[in-house]
Parts: structure tokens; C-alpha cells; sequence
């Protein structure tokens, strides 16, 4: 930047006053994508279009396990209208699936293993004759036994669902910190229960599809609504056969996700080859019905817990746990992984082993599901701390409070917290419910608490947790940033605009997203492990640093200073030295681009393997996550002894965020936590299968979700921790609450009426017969 | 099946109903009634028992009214909606239990577009109105081009969605006797959340003489493949004084009469054991409004 | 008042008359057609969404001649002469309808997908009862179902709508 021309800057009258330390973080700025929600204009997949666009329709076997003998398509392909029929034939054998086990491919092979299992695709002209058309295929099957539990599917004589895995068992996880047989040896108690959660569907309020466009030069172009455009896109190229630049995710609407687009969906890859079949777009939308039993789920758990205490703490715990993995193995050992580790980290403890079996079973698939494994350990962990202060005289908060882990710990599991606000939260929430005052009969407070992840690293790719974003300033000071996560729901867009504005002194008016499109957004793995708030607020950071730094350059020149000695503040650059000399961003923007020819563009590439390598100790743990929140979620219920029915009065939720980028969205995601966390707790009533291995549910009429009327009162409370591992202190928290509410409702019951459900979902019907018990025993 | 779409349907809208018993007349089996649409459009789009002619008779306006008199009692039009009930005058005068019922009905959408007709056709053992129209002495009147029939409303279930309707008939109305002023009512139902199907549910009509119960009609839902009066715990309360023993002891009664199963929405244990209360529940409520009338 | 039975044949499309949003359309329209793909697909209006096709969500949810009903089991052929209002008519101008404002204000809006059928139960509602409480506001929206925010700031967003509507009123 030799050929700066310097034009000497006077100090002016007025002076730059220094304002907040922070002036858009913290705030409760207005989304940028909810004007177009509240107008109905924001585009879902259904309402994509592109001219000529087809009807895509998946045939699903009706067999829970079966041989596919042969596929007749000929009467489907004559039908008028019909312009593709495809089978495991037209498409490459590519297995999709988690990078540790690839083993679905996108339509049956020879087997199809389970009631709902991608068997052949049509593409016609409309919907009713997509559906037509599956009538017409002929589709010989040989029924094979079935199991629909682990615990069969496990046994020696069961036939392997995949039968290159040799067994169901499809992975294994096991950890030992310390050395758990001495600690339980040294221990004053030992306690030993086990817990069980269910299946839950995720429901979103969009069902699941993808729109492509295979044209014929060779492109293909989908609209998939992803937490992950970029890893959609590198494994749909791989599926097809395409060169990754030849493939594009487009930025689409995404209506709710909670970890079920996460990954690359088998619609994805049928949709592209319907397309490029027909030679048209073709338009693949689930119905709320294959929804329920085609979609991913979350992992049914078995999990035993074993905990020695000694000196009135926990020192040494055994977690084991069986989850369902269903047909498919997918997300299940990465869940599995992840509920053992988050098992080392609740609390300080000296010794934990885990033992973990993922299970194929003929059954829905399971795969992310918000919370991550953090539901199955978290209902089992905080409901048998409850049971161990009960059978120990403890009260639960202080047994707690005593075991808590605090700033700057390092668990078992070798997770550094640099910031930890459990304390706080555990007694924000319970101040919420009042808890030192009496209670009424019959009513009871539970507590548990929460333990996450944010930011993972090597979900996808080997060690990779990295995000990329690019910023572009124009003349005017105005900046598009462009990241690789999506807009899902919770606020990526605007937290990440909050970000950015923070980061170079702007208003957000002046700040323009580009996020979920893969040729305008920058590289990014996916929006999962509460990470976009992590990761991409980190390589915005980056990028506003480079972007800072080329226009502190030109502006020293201009004022006649040091760049280092300039700041920037509220769209101008200040000296340092004298808050009276400043120019604005505009100014010097323009300069940069009308005076000197050049442009402004900064890229931050975050990933926490390269940026952390030289802080020792940082994150020792296999994987393991850049920063950790907590959380303590309280509630009270009354119980109505003679029909075993329940109502929540309060769930206080006090979660440590960090800081809260913006809390109107902090608090949106809390409570949206609540809604799932309460859903599995009391009313989503997992997936059940009939004698033949089908499903029942296939509409909301059968699996419930809570209304307006249900939800009780939630107290939505944030601990600001500023956690050095984020920038501004910042931490991804839109999961923990709900691995949180189920232990906090079993603890609440047991307090009320002396009631201890271990299996949820906990129901009326469980607590009543539980009650009857009760009275028998007198 | 998919959701999104219909099967195809050849769509009659008759401008009368004697328009629309002569169409029905003139294909009795594979024509069928379309009232509010909110249970038949989604039985056509989850199965294949759609029919290939549907009778669309929604807007007919001379089978949308309620009229009520002390003398003659109640009269719905079958194409009366849920909405319809929850906001009549006459349900709040006279049959509380039917406004306990549609209050709480599915949703407001629902409500707008439900019928009562098409909630007796239906024939739900889980249809909520059931059971208060079975507490009700109610009667449904049906049309077709031959002379028109009476059903009483404990004789029109025959099983699972499965009720006395002939081919070619329509149900017009809903009736229902006067009750007295001595007489009260409630509807109680257990569901899983505040927009469900019930798990049980239980209407009672009662007048009280003396401290006796004078009359008691007792109907449950849920708990048996159509929805059921329970004669005997009636025959039981009958005279007796009404006491929480004698009231206990006919919900025990009425425990001991049902048989319901268990499925995903409840056990048959809690079935069971919550019917009783349900009963004991709504008799209480039932009470009440008769104190504060 | 038409006296003539009127028979739409499978297969055959007929013509309809229908307002939506103040605007007369004659659409040409099938008798299995639903409201809902009506207004999607030959209107292109598609901020109403099909969420379970069996008015188990109501996120299809359309103001059908002043009332809150569910386009996914109405039938578009019946609705001849029919005014309907979906949440693409409530716009004044370029300025958001108090309602949509108190959803982008109170951070209502998460995914967005229930949002329409949201916004078009709550205009039904406070047209009915403009003053409503908590707990009515909850009654009434028992059959809209979110799966992002656990309701609250869909509920603080009605309370604070109403407000603004009982204001305009009295201005």
C-alpha cells in the first residue's frame, strides 16, 4: 500500500465519546429474517418451483426385514405422466452415513431392513400420479426375521442386519479415566440403577425433502433444508458422481431441524437421480405420515448407572448404555460417543469408565437429535444423584453445589472449563421457584442440571471444526458477510450480523448475511453441537480483524498516525491518543476504493485444532468440544393422587451462555429446549411397532406434541460467564436444557409424592400404578 | 398415502336437501355424505377407503340451526358445528355437559368446520359428544327417499365407526328431551394433552328429589368399542342418597362394568381405574351447577 | 340462490369464483383440489403451509369468509364465491399488520414455519375477542402447533397485538 496518497487529518471539536464496551452484542436486535417469516415470503422447499418441476414419491417396504427378490417397474414407467422410475440399478453404490460407518445406501440393495426403507422413486407430473405410479411396482420380497429391541437384535443368533458388520452391534465405545475398580473399591457407597428413555420423533413443523435440478450441462442444484449445506454438498457429489464444483446447495428456508438435517438424507441423493433421470427438476417432499417412520429419530437409551461416594462426594462413576440405533447406523456411534463423554463431565469426579454398544435394529433410523445423547445420560445422571442424596439424607441442591464444577476446571474427561457458571445456575433457578419456602401437599420441586458441548471437534472430517466467513465492505461502510451455517431457526443470521456489526463498529443496517448457499457462503461443517455460535462467530472475528486492519492502514495514513494507534468505534477510526482525531468507515472506504483502487475484503478461517495448538491442556479430550455450558432447570408440579395426573407450575431454566449475543433468541432457544425436553418427558410417545414390525404412528394425532395449554410458565434465565473460549465470551447453549427437564420432573414427582419413574416418558399412567403400589405396601 | 392430496371424487353439491336424498337415492352405494369434512377428507387421504362419489351437503343452511323449547327440548340440524354448540345459548341453559364438550373439541379450526352430524356418523368410541348424547336420551333422524327413520342414539353404534345408517340415508338431526330445571349435567373427559383424543371420558345427567338421586344417566367413551350407558350404575344410584359412599361405590360399579383395552394413548388399567374418577368428577361438577342454580 | 344440483365430475376441472385477499379470481380447479394447493399452486400465495394434511397442526390455517378454518381439508370446489384471507393479505402497504409486528418484536419467529397459521389464528381471535387473556389466548391456539418456541413469545406477541389493535381502535 505504498502508493497511499496521505491527507493530513485536524483534530475536530467534537470528540469521539467512548461508548459501551459493547454496543450490538448483548442486545435484543430485531431477526433479519423476520419480516420475511411474519409475511409468509420466506421460501420453504415446497414453495421452490423451478418451471417443468416433477413430483418425486419414494416406494418404502411395508416389511420390517425382508430379501428383495425383484422389482417390476414396467406398469409404473407406462402409466401417462410418469417420467422416471428409478432403483438400487440407476444409482452408484455409494453408502452414505457418518465417515466411521457408511452403511445406507440411498435406495435397498437386496434387503430392505425396516418398515419404511427406501425400496424405488417415481417422478410424474403431479403428486397423485407419483402416487399412482408406486401402485404399479412389483415388488417380490422374501419376509427375514426382525427384532425391534437391542437387546434381541444383540444376541448371538440374531442374523446381521448389514451382513458385513458380522453382528447388530454396530459400534462399541468404551472410556476409562482414573481408575473406576479401585474407586469403587475406596468408596463409602455404591449405587446402581438404570434408566430408560424413549424414541422421539423430531416433528418438525416442516416434513423433510429435497428439490433438485440435474440440468444438462452436467450441474446439479438442490434445495435441501440442511443444518449443513456444505457437507450435504460434499457427500451428495461423492453420491452422484459429480465433481464438488458441479454441485450446489442453495439457500432455502429450513422449518426446524433439532439435528435431524444434519446429515446427507437418502431423499437427497433419489431426488438428484429422479432428475437426472427425467431430464426435469423433480420436487421430493416426505408426507407428515413418512415423517413419523422415515425420518431419523432420536436413539432409544438403556443406560445403567453405577456411582461410588466417598466423603460425600461422587468419586467414581459407571455409566453403560444400549441405544437403538434402528436400521441404519448413521449418527449412532458419534451419540454414543458423545453420552459417555458428557457422562465424565457433570460433575468433579476422581475415576469414570464407560461402556457403550450402538444396536442395529429393524427399526426407524436414529440419528442427531438436539441434545446429542446429553436426554439418555442426562435423566439417568441427575435423576440418581436425587436417589443418592435421598438414600444418603443429602439435601439434592447442596450435594450438588458440593460436587459442582467451578471456573477453571478440568474434568475427568480432561475438558478445561474456562468459564463455568453452574454455581450461579443452580441458585438462579432455584430462587426462580422460591425454594426455600414451604410447599403445599402434594406439590414438589425437582432440580437437575445440564452439562453440553459447543463447537465438536471432528464430527465430519477427522479433527475438523473449522469455519470460514469472508467479509466485504463496500464504499459506504456497509459489509456482506458470508458464512457456511444456516439460518435453521435459531437465529444464526442475526446473531452472526450482531457479531460482524460488534466486530467493525456498524449498525446492523449496514450489515448484510449470506449464509446456506454453498457457491455464496463460505466453507463451513454444519450447524450442529451449538457451534455457529462458536465457530463462525470466531472466523467472523477473523475476518473483521483482516478487514479492520487494511482500513486502520489506510487510515493512518490519511490522519498522518500509526495504524496501531487507531480504533474503530461506532463506524468511524479514532486515534487512540487523541479522540479528536477520527475519520468515519465511509470515508476512509471510499478512499480505499475510489482513491487507491483497491477493495476491502477480510476471511477468517477458524478452526479450533490450528488455533489452539499452542495452548497446552486446552482440549486433551478425544474430539471434545471448544467451550462448555451449563445449566440448572428447575420445577415445581403438583400431583393429583387419584388419577396420577401432573401439572407443571414453573420450569426455571438458567443456562450459562457465555454471554447472550442477543437475548430475545437466547431465551427463544431455552424455551424451545423446555418444549423438547418436556415433550420427551411427559407426552411424545416414542415410535411403536405392531407384531409385524410397522409402526403405528403416523399422524400428530397418535404422537402428541404440548400445546399453548400445556406449557407451563417458563422462567428463561441467562449467566453471563464471558467465556474466554468465545469471542466476546460467547458459547452455543440451544441444547442442554432439554437434556435437562426429564431428571428435573422425575426429581420433582419423587419429592412430591415419593414417586421414582425411571422410564420415561413419565406418565400418568406410570405414576398412578406406582402410587397403587405404594398404598399396598401401605 | 400421502396428505397433501385427495383421491379423485366426483363432487355433488345438492342446493336442498331433498336434492341430496334423491341423489343419494339414486346411488346408495358408492355415494357418501360430505359434511364439515374434518374426519371423511382425512380418512380419503390416509386410506383406501375413499368413496368414489362424495355428497358434498355442507352449506346447506335448513340443516344448520339449533332450536331449543322447555316443551319439546332439543333439536340440532346435523350440520350444527362444534363451533355452533359452544356458543349456544340453549347449551348453557340447559345441556352444560354439551358445552363442556365443545369447548375443549380438538381446535377452533376443527370447531368452525366439524358438524355434529358428522361427529354422531363418524362413530367414534372416542368421539367426545357421544357419550352427552347418550346421557341426553338423544335420538337421531334420519332421511332417505323412503319414509324417515328415528334412531335411538344407545342403538345407533353397532361397533367401531360402525352405526345404523342405511345406504341412501342421511342423518338430518340430533334430538334430544327436555330436561328439567332440577336437572344438571357435566362432561368430563382425560386426554393426553389439551388438543387429544380422550383416553375415557364421562357425561352425566342427573336430577336430584330429596336429597336422592331422582334420575341419573351415566355414559362413558373410550372404553368400549362404541361409547356406552352403564345401566346398572344408574339402577344402582337411583333413590339413593347422594353421598361420596354411594358415589364411590357406583363408579366401583361402573369399573366393574367396562372393559376397555390398552393402546398408546392410555392402559387399560388406567382406563379402568380413571373411568371411575372421570365418573365421580363429572358427577361433582353436576352437582355444583345444580347448587348454583 | 342457485337451485341446480351441482356436480363436479373426477378428473374434469371447473371454473370457481373466489376472492382471496380482497382480490376476484376465476380459477380453473379439480373437485379433489384442497384450498391449501389452490392458493399454493395456482396462486403461487405460498406463505400457507402444509404441515400434516390432516388438521392435526394447523399451519394451514386461512380466514375462509371471516372464520378460522383448515385449507388442507377444504374442499376448492366448494368454495365457490367464497372471500378468502391468508397471511400474504395482511400487509397495509409496505407496513406489517400489528400482529405481524408483534411477532418480529417479541421474537416470536423462529423457523417461521407455523408462522402464518399462528398469525391467521391470532387475527381470528382478537377479531373475536379483542381483549383476551392469557389463558384464552392459549385456549384459542391449542391446535397451532410450534415445535421451536414452547409458545411464550407467540403468546407475549397476541397479548402485545391485542394491545396495539385495542389502540389503533380507540385512536
Amino acid at each position: 500500500m505504498n502508493n497511499i496518497q496521505t491527507k493530513k487529518i485536524k483534530p475536530r471539536a467534537e470528540s469521539r465519546v467512548s461508548a459501551t464496551p459493547l454496543r450490538v452484542i448483548g442486545k435484543r436486535t430485531k431477526r433479519l429474517d423476520a419480516d420475511r417469516k411474519v409475511t409468509g415470503l420466506e421460501l420453504y422447499m415446497e414453495d421452490i418451483n423451478p418451471p417443468g418441476a416433477l413430483w418425486g414419491k419414494i416406494l418404502r417396504s411395508p416389511h420390517a426385514h425382508a430379501r428383495i427378490i425383484s422389482i417390476d417397474t414396467t406398469e409404473a414407467e407406462r402409466l401417462t405422466g410418469v417420467k422416471a422410475v428409478i432403483t438400487f440399478r440407476d444409482i452408484l453404490p455409494y453408502k452414505i452415513g457418518m465417515p466411521t460407518l457408511q452403511d445406507q445406501f440411498a435406495l435397498c440393495d437386496d434387503r430392505a431392513r425396516y418398515s419404511g426403507d427406501e425400496v424405488a422413486a417415481v417422478a410424474a407430473r403431479d403428486e397423485g400420479l407419483a402416487e399412482k405410479a408406486l401402485k404399479l411396482i412389483k415388488v417380490e420380497y422374501e419376509i427375514l426375521p426382525f427384532y425391534l429391541d437391542p437387546l434381541d437384535a444383540m444376541k448371538d443368533s440374531a442374523i446381521p442386519l448389514h451382513e458385513e458388520l458380522g453382528s447388530n452391534i454396530a459400534v462399541e465405545k468404551h472410556l476409562e479415566y482414573g481408575n473406576t475398580d479401585k474407586g469403587f473399591a475406596d468408596a463409602d457407597h455404591i449405587f446402581e440403577d438404570t434408566f430408560e428413555t424413549q424414541r422421539q420423533c423430531h416433528v418438525c413443523m416442516e416434513v423433510h425433502g429435497c428439490v433438485a435440478d440435474w440440468k444438462s450441462d452436467g450441474t446439479l442444484s438442490v434445495w435441501t433444508s440442511t443444518q449443513s449445506p456444505h457437507t450435504v454438498k460434499r457427500y451428495l457429489a461423492d453420491a452422484v458422481g459429480l465433481p464438488l464444483s458441479q454441485v450446489r446447495v442453495n439457500r432455502v428456508g429450513v422449518g426446524g431441524a433439532f439435528g435431524s438435517r444434519t446429515d446427507l438424507s437418502p431423499i437427497d441423493v433419489i431426488a438428484s437421480y429422479l432428475s437426472k433421470k427425467s431430464g426435469k427438476p423433480v420436487k421430493l417432499l416426505l408426507s407428515r405420515q413418512e415423517e413419523f417412520y422415515a425420518s431419523v429419530t432420536r436413539h432409544p437409551s438403556v443406560v445403567t448407572i453405577k456411582t461410588g461416594v466417598k466423603d460425600g462426594k461422587i468419586s467414581t462413576r459407571h455409566v453403560s448404555a444400549i441405544l437403538n440405533g434402528g436400521a441404519y447406523t448413521t449418527q449412532t456411534g458419534a451419540v454414543l460417543g458423545s453420552l459417555g463423554w458428557k457422562g465424565a463431565n457433570y460433575y468433579q469426579i476422581e475415576n469414570y469408565k464407560f461402556d457403550g454398544f450402538g444396536v442395529l435394529t429393524n427399526t426407524a433410523v436414529a440419528g442427531a437429535y438436539r441434545g446429542y445423547g446429553g436426554p439418555q445420560v442426562g435423566f439417568a445422571l441427575e435423576s440418581q444423584i436425587d436417589m443418592i442424596a435421598d438414600r444418603l439424607g443429602l439435601d439434592p441442591v447442596e450435594f450438588r453445589l458440593k460436587n459442582a464444577n467451578q471456573t477453571g476446571d478440568l474434568t475427568i474427561a480432561g475438558s478445561l472449563l474456562s468459564a463455568c457458571g453452574l454455581t450461579e445456575c443452580i441458585e438462579k433457578a432455584t430462587e426462580s421457584l422460591a425454594w426455600k419456602e414451604p410447599k403445599p401437599s402434594g406439590t414438589g420441586r425437582g432440580l437437575a442440571i445440564g452439562f453440553g458441548e459447543s463447537g465438536w471437534r471432528g464430527a465430519y472430517y477427522n479433527n475438523s471444526d473449522v469455519s470460514v466467513a469472508t467479509i466485504k465492505m463496500n464504499q459506504d461502510a456497509s459489509i456482506h458477510v458470508s458464512v457456511g451455517g444456516s439460518e435453521i431457526g435459531a437465529g444464526y443470521d442475526t446473531t452472526m450480523g450482531q457479531v460482524a456489526a460488534e466486530a467493525l463498529g456498524l449498525p446492523m443496517e449496514k450489515v448484510k448475511i449470506q449464509s446456506g448457499s454453498t457457491d455464496e457462503a463460505a466453507y463451513d461443517t454444519g450447524m450442529y453441537a451449538s457451534r455457529g455460535a462458536i465457530t463462525s462467530a470466531k472466523a467472523i472475528s477473523l475476518a473483521a480483524t483482516e478487514v479492520s486492519k487494511q482500513l486502520c492502514q489506510v487510515a493512518a495514513k490519511m490522519m498522518d498516525v500509526q495504524a496501531d494507534a487507531l480504533f474503530i468505534e461506532d463506524q468511524h477510526i479514532v486515534s487512540k491518543t487523541n479522540r479528536n482525531i477520527f475519520l468515519s468507515l465511509s470515508e476512509v472506504a471510499e478512499h480505499i476504493y475510489d482513491g487507491l483502487g483497491l477493495a476491502i475484503l477480510g476471511t477468517g478461517i477458524y478452526d479450533p485444532l490450528t488455533h489452539l495448538a499452542d495452548e497446552k491442556g486446552y482440549h486433551p479430550s478425544p474430539g471434545g468440544a471448544i467451550a462448555y455450558p451449563f445449566c440448572a432447570v428447575a420445577l415445581d408440579i403438583s400431583v393429583n393422587r387419584e388419577t396420577g395426573q401432573f401439572k407443571i407450575g414453573k420450569i426455571a431454566s438458567a443456562v450459562d451462555c457465555g454471554r447472550a449475543i442477543n437475548p430475545t433468541i437466547a431465551e427463544g432457544q431455552i424455551e424451545g429446549d423446555v418444549f423438547h425436553g418436556l415433550g420427551l418427558a411427559t407426552v411424545e410417545p416414542g415410535l411403536l411397532y405392531n407384531a409385524a414390525g410397522q409402526p403405528y404412528y403416523q399422524n400428530l394425532v397418535d404422537y402428541k406434541l404440548l400445546t399453548t395449554v400445556d406449557m407451563p410458565e417458563m422462567d428463561s434465565i441467562l449467566v453471563e460467564t464471558a467465556d474466554p473460549a468465545g469471542v466476546y465470551g460467547i458459547k452455543g447453549i440451544t441444547q442442554i436444557v432439554t437434556s435437562t427437564v426429564g431428571a428435573a420432573l422425575a426429581n420433582a414427582l419423587f419429592d412430591a409424592v415419593g414417586v421414582r419413574i425411571k422410564e420415561l416418558p413419565i406418565t400418568p399412567e406410570k405414576i398412578l400404578a406406582e402410587l397403587k403400589k405404594q398404598q399396598t405396601r401401605g | 398415502m400421502s396428505t397433501r392430496v385427495l383421491p379423485e371424487f366426483t363432487l355433488i353439491v345438492p342446493p336442498t336437501l331433498d336434492a341430496a336424498i334423491a341423489i343419494l337415492g339414486e346411488r346408495p352405494e358408492q355415494a357418501r355424505i360430505l359434511a364439515g369434512g374434518t374426519d371423511m377428507l382425512v380418512e380419503m387421504k390416509c386410506s383406501d377407503r375413499g368413496a368414489k362419489t362424495l355428497v358434498k351437503i355442507g352449506r346447506l343452511s335448513e340443516l344448520n340451526f339449533i332450536t331449543y323449547n322447555p316443551a319439546r327440548g332439543l333439536t340440532m340440524g346435523a350440520l350444527t358445528t362444534i363451533r355452533a354448540i359452544a356458543d349456544s345459548p340453549a347449551m348453557k341453559q340447559s345441556y352444560s355437559l354439551m358445552l363442556d364438550a365443545a369447548r375443549d373439541f380438538a381446535n377452533i379450526q376443527i370447531m368452525n368446520m366439524g358438524t355434529i352430524g358428522g361427529n354422531v356418523c363418524n362413530a367414534s368410541p372416542a368421539g367426545d359428544f357421544l357419550p352427552c348424547l347418550l346421557a341426553m336420551n338423544a335420538e337421531v333422524v334420519l332421511r332417505s327417499s323412503a319414509e324417515p327413520r328415528i334412531v335411538k342414539l344407545s342403538e345407533f353404534f353397532i361397533g367401531p365407526r360402525k352405526s345404523q345408517i342405511r345406504p341412501g340415508e342421511i342423518v338430518v338431526a340430533i334430538t334430544a328431551p327436555e330436561l328439567s330445571t332440577l336437572h344438571s349435567s357435566a362432561f368430563v373427559r382425560f386426554t393426553r394433552t389439551a388438543e387429544d383424543l380422550a383416553k375415557v371420558s364421562a357425561a352425566v345427567v342427573l336430577s336430584i328429589d330429596d336429597g336422592k338421586f331422582s334420575d341419573i344417566r351415566i355414559a362413558l367413551g373410550s372404553v368400549a368399542p362404541t361409547p356406552i350407558r352403564v345401566l346398572e350404575a344408574e339402577d344402582f344410584l337411583k333413590n339413593q342418597e347422594v353421598t361420596d359412599a354411594v358415589i364411590s361405590k357406583a363408579a366401583k360399579i361402573i369399573q366393574a362394568a367396562i372393559k376397555p383395552i390398552s393402546d398408546f394413548r392410555s392402559t387399560a388399567e388406567y382406563r379402568t381405574d380413571i373411568t371411575g374418577v372421570a365418573f365421580k368428577q363429572a358427577v361433582a361438577i353436576a352437582l355444583a351447577r345444580r347448587t348454583i342454580q | 340462490m342457485t337451485i341446480e344440483t351441482k356436480i363436479h365430475e373426477a378428473g374434469v376441472k371447473q371454473a370457481i369464483h373466489l376472492t382471496v385477499n380482497g382480490d376476484s379470481y376465476e380459477l380453473l380447479v379439480f373437485s379433489n383440489d384442497t384450498l391449501l394447493n389452490v392458493l399454493r399452486n395456482d396462486l403461487q400465495l405460498t406463505g400457507t403451509k402444509y404441515g400434516c394434511g390432516t388438521g392435526d397442526c394447523c399451519a394451514c390455517t386461512v380466514q375462509v369468509d371471516g372464520q378460522s378454518m383448515l385449507s388442507c381439508l377444504s374442499l376448492a370446489s366448494d368454495m365457490d364465491g367464497a372471500s378468502v384471507i391468508t397471511v400474504e393479505g395482511l400487509m397495509n402497504g409496505r407496513d406489517l399488520h400489528p400482529i405481524q409486528e408483534s411477532f418480529v418484536e417479541h421474537g416470536a419467529v423462529q423457523c417461521g414455519f407455523c408462522t402464518p397459521g399462528m398469525i391467521m389464528s391470532i387475527k381470528s381471535l382478537l377479531e373475536e375477542n379483542p381483549d383476551p387473556s392469557e389463558t384464552e389466548i392459549r385456549h384459542y391456539l391449542r391446535g397451532n402447533l410450534c415445535r421451536c418456541t414452547g409458545y411464550r413469545k407467540i403468546v407475549d406477541a397476541a397479548l402485545s397485538a391485542a394491545k396495539k389493535l385495542v389502540e389503533a381502535r380507540s385512536q
